[in-house]
């Protein structure tokens, strides 16, 4: 082939990465010409071939293990799937945010939140009435008259002592209205093959879990207290619960994050963060199974 | 539970995809994922966690390259994962799997730029994207164009192409597959990319009145 032209950006970018003829890489690298118009293709691949600078390490565990928690929420979405094509998806249709967590096929959405409401409403008032010592409820909006040595309160009747509380997907509680604590109960033990286990025998103490704001508006959201919360603990995962309440007369914030069960994978764990609402100072925390 | 540490110490390092030098086809990318693959489609999640340690930096270099800025990177680099995650089951590793998931990352970078155009600009912002399209108005150019904003003047198509080559590693066909065009335009989108960069990077070491060589 006699090479008596100049070739174009298309046949020495193409020379660059040793899909041109062998005349082509000849001329290229000969014409003065082609050559420095070679050697500028060769500069801008450089550029773009230097890599960026590589994550943090926490950012990277962070968020493999939110992508962990995907597989660990719908573990049986996957074989519902079998048999789907392999080709992905055309190019820009990726599902849309936020379908992460129960959204999607297989586990239903109602689900994901009864587990989680169940094991927020059983482990917070638990949690905070632990905080308060030995004496009974002090304000109308306290914890529930709970006597000595008596079995913990059902789960609906639990998760209303706290009054400021709110998922943070609202959609996915909001599936649960008119769900007795019952069926409730019912639907997450068919759900979850190793349903969370009852709190012990509630102390009795000096609980006030009062609104904060006043009942009947929405709670604010997380805001710094979730950032330092996640500041402390970076393997925390998705905020899905949070409540405003009192403790001894100082108000705090409770968040519940997602997080891993032992060896990383194997199970989804609601770790409670009660945290002063005026210094996110962490009261006490209780991972809840 | 299973054990996979004698599979993943048996796993090569990955090797750079920063060399321009071609490279063959899939060129390590992938290299032992099978097992880790298999295993997470079983089940296994420490396979997963494994398989997705290996490929992380990988992908989030590609959303780097793609978003030009690091948050963007990461909430595409999220998407890309969930997406793995999501879809892991469908993969019949007729391709590898380091091809499919830049194809899954490299939707999820696209889908990143499109909600990126569709998001209010900040003054900011906008001070930015006046400046750099009017290079020739712009004394201080060659201190502020950096590779990143480059690539973000190129149309995104041709910016996966020339990313997908230069940083990847990956081969003509393997883009080809991933973006799922004909090699042909892989070819072309490269070219002009490379171009497009090429008389970015000059004017931005020679100022905006250099004149460019002429073809």
């Amino acid at each position: 082939m006699n090479m008596d032209r100049h070739l174009d950006d298309e046949l020495l970018s193409a020379v660059l990465d040793h899909e041109a003829s062998d005349d082509e890489v000849a001329h290229a690298q000969t014409c003065p010409r082609c050559s420095a118009q070679l050697a500028r293709l060769r500069s801008a691949a450089l550029a773009v071939a230097a890599p960026p600078e590589p994550p943090a390490d926490a950012a990277r565990r962070a968020a493999i293990a939110r992508a962990l928690q995907e597989r660990a929420l719908a573990p049986d979405r996957h074989r519902l799937s079998e048999g789907a094509p392999d080709r992905p998806r055309p190019i820009g249709v990726l599902p849309e945010r936020g379908r992460a967590h129960g959204g999607g096929r297989g586990v239903p959405r109602w689900a994901v939140a009864a587990a989680i409401a169940l094991v927020v409403g059983l482990a917070v008032p638990v949690i905070i009435s632990r905080l308060g010592g030995g004496n009974p409820p002090r304000t109308a909006t306290g914890l529930a008259d709970s006597s000595s040595g008596a079995e913990p309160e059902t789960s609906s009747a639990a998760a209303g002592q706290i009054d400021q509380e709110a998922p943070v997907d609202g959609g996915d509680l909001g599936e649960l209205s008119g769900v007795s604590g019952d069926e409730l109960a019912s639907r997450v033990d068919a759900t979850d093959p190793q349903p969370t286990s009852p709190p012990g025998p509630v102390d009795d103490g000096p609980v006030a879990v009062s609104p904060v704001p006043p009942a009947g508006q929405v709670p604010p959201t997380a805001g710094p207290c979730e950032v330092v919360a996640r500041g402390r603990e970076r393997d925390l995962g998705p905020l899905r619960y949070q409540a405003q309440g009192t403790v001894d007369g100082g108000p705090v914030t409770v968040l519940g994050f997602e997080t891993l069960g032992p060896n990383g994978t194997s199970r989804v764990q609601l770790a409670v963060k009660v945290l002063s609402a005026d210094t996110c100072a962490e009261v006490r925390t209780a991972p809840q199974g | 539970m299973r054990h996979y540490a004698g599979a993943i110490v048996a796993i090569p390092d990955d090797p750079s995809p920063s060399s321009i030098t071609p490279k063959p086809a899939g060129h390590g990318h992938g290299d032992g994922d099978g097992a880790l693959v298999a295993a997470a489609q079983a089940g296994d999640g420490p396979a997963l966690d494994a398989l997705l340690h290996r490929h992380y930096d990988r992908l989030h270099g590609l959303c780097r390259r793609m978003c030009g800025n690091e948050a963007d990177a990461d909430d595409a680099t999220q998407e890309a994962l969930m997406a793995i995650v999501r879809g892991l089951d469908r993969f019949d590793r007729r391709s590898s799997f380091a091809t499919w998931a830049y194809r899954v990352a490299s939707n999820a970078c696209l889908d990143e730029l499109r909600r990126r155009a569709r998001r209010p600009r900040s003054e900011a912002d906008g001070e930015e994207i006046a400046s750099s399209s009017a290079a020739d108005a712009t004394d201080h150019l060659a201190e502020r164009l950096d590779i990143d904003a480059a690539l973000t003047r190129l149309r995104p198509e041709e910016r996966a192409a020339v990313v997908l080559r230069d940083l990847c590693g990956l081969d003509y066909a393997g883009i080809a597959e991933v973006l799922d065009i004909a090699p042909g335009t892989v070819r072309s989108r490269i070219a002009r990319g490379r171009a497009r960069l090429a008389d970015l990077l000059d004017d931005g070491n020679r100022g905006p009145s250099a004149p460019r060589p002429s073809p």
